[in-house]
C-alpha cells in the first residue's frame, strides 16, 4: 500500500470538466451531460464540475444535487422562511404546484443563474505524494466524494472515491 | 507569445520621432493603404483560385494581368510596411525578389532580360536550367545526372540567342513585323516568316559567341573522336507548358564548317509559319521565347523510337508503350513511317503485345554529313526492330523516369550499332482521361465509309473533307473541315484551329502532330488505310475518332454524345500555368504569429508576404499607439459598463492639449467599432464573485501569459469613422478585430485574429474549432493553426457587415474563457449549436461576393 500515492490514482485536471464561476447552471448541466472520464479503460460520468476563477484558480465545485438545488423554485426550499414555517408548521407539498416539466420557463430562467450561486468552496485537499491511506482518511473523515490533488502549491488533478476504491480493490480482491 | 507582448507592451521610445500623434497618423495612413492592398491581393488570389477550378475560361492575358496586379500590390505592401516599421522589414524585398524570379521562370517569355553563360556542358545542367537551355537540354542534363546514358555534348544557351539578336539589332525588327501580322491569313504568315528567317540567316554570329561554340565543339570532338555532331533545337518554354512538339528544326550529322550555319537555321526555325502561328495563337510573347541549341555527339542509330510511359488515352493501364523503327528517329516522329508498337507490362517488363509493321526504308547518317534514306533489306522489313532484352531495358527505364519526374513521360531513344541505349529526350506526356459512361446514338443503319486505325485523340467531329499534301494545300482548309492526309505532317498543326477532325493513312500516336492534336482536343485517327480514296475531297463525313469509324454524312448526335468524353479545359497548358503560378502565390505558410517560424525570411509565397506584413503592421501601429497612450494628453478612454479598459485613439479627432476625451458605450465615433462594441455589450460580463480560498492551477508555461501580467494589460483601439482596429485581451485569449464599414460594399471587410487561452492545448484548440465553425457559418474565410485562427470576410453589404460585426463582438464575449469548459468534443458540439441559436446561425449564411 505504501507504493501508491494520490498522484498515481488521480484524474489529471485536464480530463476533468471545469467551468469558470460566471458560467450558468445551464452550462454546468451541459457539461455534466456530455462529460465522460476514461480511467483504467473504464468510463465514468463525473458527478462534479470544478469551478475556476478568471485567473484560473480553483474556487469550488458543484455536484448534481447543487445543480438541482439551483433549479428548485424558492418556495420549495425548506430553508427559506424557516422561522415562519416552523412557527406555523407549514409544509409545502410540491404536488400542489404545477408539475416541474410544465414550468419550463421558470426553470430556464433559474438555469441562467451563475454557478457561483450554488457552488461549494474547496476546503479539503491532499498532496500529490500523500499515501493512499491518507487519501482514504481525508475522504472518509471529511465525508467528501472528491479531493483536489496539490503539487508544489498548485492543483494538478482530483482524486475521487471511485479512483480510491479501484486502487483498494486491487489490494483486497 | 512574444508578439502579443510586443503588441500590448509596446515599449517604444517616447521621443519626438515616435511620440507624436502626427507620426502615428502618418504610419496609420500607410497601414490603411497596406490593408487595402492586402485585401486587393486576397481578392485576386481568390479569383485566380476560382479560375483554376476549371469552371471559367480565361486566357494568358488574364493570367498576366492578375500576376502583374498581385506583384505590384505586394511590392507596395512591402514599401508600406517599411514605411510603418522601418528598415527591419527590408528582408522582405529579398524574399519578394526570389519568389518573383520563380514566377517569371514559369511565365513564358519572361526570362528575356536575364544574362548568363553562352555555353553550358550537359554535365553542368539539370532541370532547373530550363529557362537558360530550354526544356529538352535541361532534361538531358537531368538524365545524365541520374546516371542514364545521353549523348555527350553541350548547350548553346538562350543567352547566346539573345546576344545574337542584340548584336544584330533584330529585336525591334521582329516585333514590328509580328505586330502587323494577321495570323488568320496564311499568306501573311508565310511572308512574315520568310522575312524574319531571311534576316536571321543573313545576320552574322557575334564573334564572342562563335568562338565559344567552336571551342566547345573542339573539346567535344576531342572527347568522342567523331567529327560530326547533332544539333537540336531546345526552345525555352518548349515541352514544359506548351508542346511545341516538332515545331523547330534539328539537324543530324553536322560537320564543323556547317556548324554556325545550322545553328542560325535552328534559330530561324523559331520563325517558321507554324511556330509563329503556334505562339501567337497561344498569346505567348514572342520576344521572350528564347532558343537554346543542344550540340551532341551523333548517335548512329540502328533503331530509334519513342516510349510513352503510359497509354495517353488510358493512363490507368499498367503498360508502357514503345514505338520503334530502323535507323534515325525523324522518320518516326515526323510521321514518315508507321512504327512497330510494343506494350510492356510495368511489372516485370514482360512484352504483352507487339504489332510489327512493314518498314521499307530507314534514315541513316551520310558519310559527308546530313542524312540519307536507305532501303531496309527485304528479310528485315517486317521483323521487329527491337528484341525482348531491349524492350525490358526500355520498360525499366520508362518506369524509372516516370517515377523520377512523378509524371508520365514521352521519351525519345536510340540504340546505336553496338546495341548501346541512348536517351535523346524526355518530356511530360499529355494524357487524356476518357469517361466511358455515356449513351451513344444507334449508328447501325448508317454507311461506314472507313474503319480501323488508331485513335490519337478521342471524340468525334464532322465536316467537309479536305485533302492536304503540302503547305500550299493547307490554304484550302476552312473552318470546320475534316483534314485527310497521307501522313501526319507536322504542318497540319498550322490549321488545327479550324479543323474538326484529322484522319491520316499512316502514322502513330507518337508523332509530333499527335501531341498537337491532343493538346487541342481535335478528334484524330491515324493509320486509316486508303483514307484519301475512301473519303473523297468535298464530301461531308463524320469522324468517330473514339470508335475509329468514319460515317458518310452529318451525325451531329454522335458528335454531341462524344463531347463529354473528356474534360474540355482542365488539362490544357493554360490551366497548368495558372496552377503552377498559384503554388508560388497562394499557399499560406505564415499563419500563427506566435510561431518561431513567423519571420520575414520564412515567407515562401506572395500570400505569406502580405500576411506577414499585415500582422507586423498591426503590431507596429499598436506599439506606436501604446507609446502615445502612456502620455496622458493623448488618446481617449472608453468608459464602459464592461470592466474592460480600452484605450482609444481616434485619428479623426484633432489633438486637444490637456484635455482627455472620454467615450461611453454609446458614443464611439467609429461605426464599425460601435457595432462591434454593441455585440460585446449584448453578452453580459460576469459580476463580482464570492471569494473563498482559491487554488492555483499548475499549467504549462506557454499556455498563457503569467497571471500577474494578465489584468494589468489594457486593450487598445485605433479608430476612424469608418474604420476600426482593436486589440482586446479578455482573460487569456487575445483578439484583434479590424474592420471597415461604409456604404461601398467593395471596401467593407472584417478581419478577426483570435489566439491563445488559459486551458490546456486541446481545449484551446476546441475553442478555435468552435469559432471556425461559427465564423464559417457567417461566411468568413479562415485559416487555422493550432490555437490560432485568422479569418476574413470581404465585400459585405453594409447591413451584413453590421450584423457580422455585432456577432463577432458577441462571440468574443461568449467565448471568454470558454476553453476551460471544453473538456470534450460533445460539449464543444453543444456550445456550437447553442451559440448558433443565439447568433441566428443555424443555417449557413450565403453572401454575395
Amino acid at each position: 500500500m505504501e507504493h501508491l500515492h494520490a498522484g498515481d490514482i488521480m484524474v489529471p485536471l485536464d480530463l476533468y470538466p471545469h467551468i469558470p464561476y460566471w458560467f450558468t447552471i445551464r452550462q454546468a448541466i451541459a457539461e455534466m451531460e456530455s462529460a465522460e472520464i476514461e480511467t483504467n479503460g473504464r468510463r465514468s460520468i463525473p458527478r462534479v464540475v470544478l469551478v475556476f476563477d478568471e485567473t484560473y484558480r480553483l474556487m469550488g465545485f458543484i455536484r448534481r444535487r447543487d445543480v438541482l438545488h439551483g433549479l428548485l423554485p424558492g418556495y420549495l426550499l425548506e430553508d427559506t422562511d424557516k422561522e415562519i414555517r416552523e412557527a406555523y408548521d407549514i409544509h409545502v407539498d410540491p404536488h400542489l404546484s404545477e408539475v416541474f416539466e410544465t414550468q419550463g420557463e421558470d426553470i430556464k430562467e433559474l438555469s441562467n443563474r451563475p454557478v457561483s450561486s450554488v457552488m461549494h468552496p474547496i476546503v479539503h485537499s491532499v498532496q500529490h505524494d500523500d499515501t493512499l491511506l491518507k487519501v482514504v482518511q481525508e475522504l472518509v473523515v471529511n465525508n467528501v466524494y472528491m479531493l483536489p490533488v496539490m503539487k508544489e502549491g498548485k492543483i494538478v488533478g482530483v482524486v475521487r472515491t471511485l479512483d480510491v476504491l479501484h486502487a483498494v480493490a486491487k489490494l483486497v480482491l | 507569445m512574444n508578439w502579443i507582448q510586443n503588441l500590448l507592451r509596446g515599449d517604444r521610445d517616447e521621443g519626438d520621432s515616435a511620440g507624436n500623434l502626427e507620426d502615428l497618423r502618418r504610419r496609420f495612413d500607410s497601414f490603411r493603404e497596406l490593408v487595402e492592398k492586402n485585401n486587393e491581393v486576397l481578392g485576386l488570389i481568390g479569383d485566380m483560385e476560382e479560375k483554376a477550378q476549371g469552371e471559367f475560361l480565361f486566357d494568358i492575358a488574364y493570367v498576366r494581368g492578375c500576376v502583374d496586379r498581385v506583384e505590384s500590390s505586394v511590392r507596395t505592401v512591402i514599401d508600406l510596411i517599411i514605411e510603418i516599421g522601418g528598415p527591419q522589414y527590408e528582408t522582405l524585398r529579398a524574399r519578394y525578389a526570389a519568389i518573383l524570379g520563380q514566377i517569371n521562370n514559369l511565365l513564358p517569355g519572361s526570362d528575356f532580360h536575364h544574362g548568363g553563360p553562352l555555353i553550358l556542358d550537359f554535365e553542368r545542367i539539370n532541370r532547373i536550367h530550363s529557362s537558360s537551355v530550354g526544356g529538352k537540354n535541361a532534361q538531358l542534363g537531368e538524365m545524365h545526372a541520374l546516371g542514364l546514358r545521353v549523348p555527350d555534348g553541350f548547350a548553346i544557351t538562350a543567352a547566346g540567342f539573345r546576344l545574337f539578336l542584340k548584336e544584330n539589332k533584330l529585336n525591334e525588327l521582329i516585333q514590328d513585323t509580328l505586330k502587323q501580322l494577321d495570323i488568320k491569313c496564311q499568306q501573311d504568315l508565310v511572308n512574315a516568316s520568310g522575312l524574319l528567317r531571311a534576316m536571321i540567316l543573313a545576320a552574322p554570329i557575334p564573334s564572342e559567341l562563335a568562338e565559344s561554340i567552336k571551342t566547345s565543339y573542339e573539346e567535344l570532338t576531342k572527347r568522342t573522336g567523331e567529327e560530326l555532331i547533332a544539333l537540336r533545337s531546345s526552345a525555352v518554354g518548349e515541352d514544359t507548358l506548351y508542346s511545341f512538339a516538332g515545331q523547330y528544326s534539328s539537324f543530324l550529322n553536322v560537320s564543323k564548317d556547317q556548324l554556325l550555319l545550322k545553328y542560325r537555321e535552328i534559330l530561324s526555325s523559331k520563325y517558321s509559319p507554324r511556330a509563329i502561328y503556334y505562339f501567337l495563337s497561344h498569346s505567348l510573347e514572342e520576344a521572350g521565347l528564347s532558343m537554346s541549341v543542344g550540340c551532341t555527339r551523333m548517335v548512329d542509330a540502328a533503331s530509334s523510337g519513342v516510349i510513352y510511359t503510359r497509354d495517353p488515352l488510358d493512363p490507368e493501364s499498367e503498360c508502357v508503350h514503345v514505338h520503334s523503327i530502323y535507323g534515325l528517329g525523324p522518320y518516326l516522329v515526323g510521321g514518315t513511317l508507321t512504327p512497330d508498337v510494343y506494350t510492356i507490362h510495368r511489372d516485370g517488363f514482360k512484352v504483352e503485345s507487339r504489332t510489327i509493321r512493314d518498314k521499307p526504308v530507314q534514315l541513316r547518317p551520310a558519310a559527308k554529313g546530313g542524312t540519307e534514306e536507305h532501303p531496309v533489306e527485304e528479310g528485315r522489313r517486317s521483323e521487329p526492330c527491337l528484341n525482348d532484352e531491349q524492350l525490358a531495358e526500355l520498360g525499366e527505364l520508362a518506369v524509372k523516369l516516370e517515377e523520377h519526374y512523378d509524371h508520365p513521360q514521352d521519351i525519345e531513344f536510340a540504340y546505336d550499332q553496338d546495341g548501346k541505349l541512348y536517351l535523346l529526350q524526355s518530356r511530360p506526356l499529355r494524357t487524356i482521361c476518357t469517361q466511358p459512361a455515356f449513351e451513344l446514338p444507334d449508328m447501325s443503319g448508317h454507311i461506314k465509309i472507313a474503319c480501323g486505325g488508331t485513335t490519337v485523340c478521342p471524340g468525334a467531329g464532322l465536316g467537309r473533307v479536305v485533302h492536304v499534301s503540302s503547305r500550299e494545300s493547307l490554304e484550302a482548309v476552312e473552318q470546320g473541315d475534316v483534314v485527310v492526309a497521307a501522313n501526319p505532317m507536322p504542318s497540319i498543326g498550322l490549321v488545327l484551329d479550324k479543323v474538326s477532325a484529322v484522319v491520316t493513312e499512316v502514322g502513330s500516336s507518337a508523332s509530333h502532330l499527335a501531341a498537337l492534336v491532343r493538346e487541342r482536343r481535335i478528334p484524330t485517327i491515324v493509320g486509316v488505310a486508303q483514307a484519301r480514296s475512301r473519303l473523297p475531297q468535298g464530301e461531308t463525313v463524320t469522324v468517330d475518332a473514339t470508335g475509329t469509324c468514319i460515317y458518310s454524312g452529318e451525325h451531329q448526335k454522335l458528335v454531341q454524345a462524344r463531347l463529354p468524353e473528356y474534360d474540355l479545359f482542365q488539362d490544357t497548358a493554360i490551366f497548368d500555368l495558372l496552377r503552377r503560378l498559384l503554388k508560388l502565390i497562394s499557399p499560406l505558410n505564415m499563419v500563427n504569429p506566435g510561431d518561431a517560424e513567423f519571420r520575414a525570411e520564412r515567407c515562401l509565397t506572395l500570400h505569406d508576404i502580405i500576411r506577414y506584413s499585415h500582422q507586423r503592421g498591426i503590431e507596429e501601429i499598436f506599439s506606436h499607439a501604446r507609446s502615445l497612450g502612456k502620455r496622458k494628453e493623448f488618446g481617449a478612454q472608453l468608459k464602459s459598463v464592461l470592466p474592460l479598459p480600452v484605450h482609444v485613439l481616434n485619428l479623426d479627432e484633432p489633438e486637444i492639449p490637456g484635455r482627455k476625451q472620454v467615450y461611453d458605450d454609446n458614443s464611439l465615433p467609429s461605426e464599425p467599432m460601435q457595432m462591434f462594441w454593441n455585440g460585446m455589450l449584448q453578452e453580459k460580463w460576469p459580476f463580482a464573485h464570492p471569494d473563498p480560498t482559491r487554488l492555483q492551477v499548475a499549467r504549462d508555461k506557454d499556455a498563457g501569459l503569467p497571471v500577474e501580467e494578465q489584468f494589468t494589460e489594457h486593450s487598445f483601439a485605433v479608430i476612424r469613422k469608418e474604420y476600426m482596429l482593436a486589440s482586446l485581451r479578455l482573460g487569456y485569449h487575445f483578439t484583434s478585430v479590424e474592420a471597415e464599414l461604409c456604404d461601398d460594399s467593395n471596401r467593407n471587410f472584417i478581419r478577426v485574429h483570435y489566439k491563445g487561452g488559459g486551458a490546456a492545448d486541446e481545449r484551446r484548440r476546441r475553442r478555435i474549432s468552435l469559432l471556425e465553425e461559427l465564423l464559417d457559418r457567417m461566411g468568413f474565410e479562415h485559416t487555422v493553426k493550432s490555437d490560432f485562427i485568422d479569418c476574413r470576410a470581404q465585400f459585405l453589404p453594409r447591413e451584413q457587415a453590421e450584423l457580422n460585426l455585432q456577432r463577432v463582438g458577441r462571440l468574443v464575449m461568449l467565448t471568454k474563457q470558454l476553453d476551460m469548459a471544453l473538456s470534450n468534443e460533445r460539449i464543444t458540439r453543444w456550445y456550437i449549436e447553442d451559440f448558433a441559436r443565439k447568433l441566428d446561425l443555424e443555417h449557413k449564411q450565403a453572401f454575395p461576393l
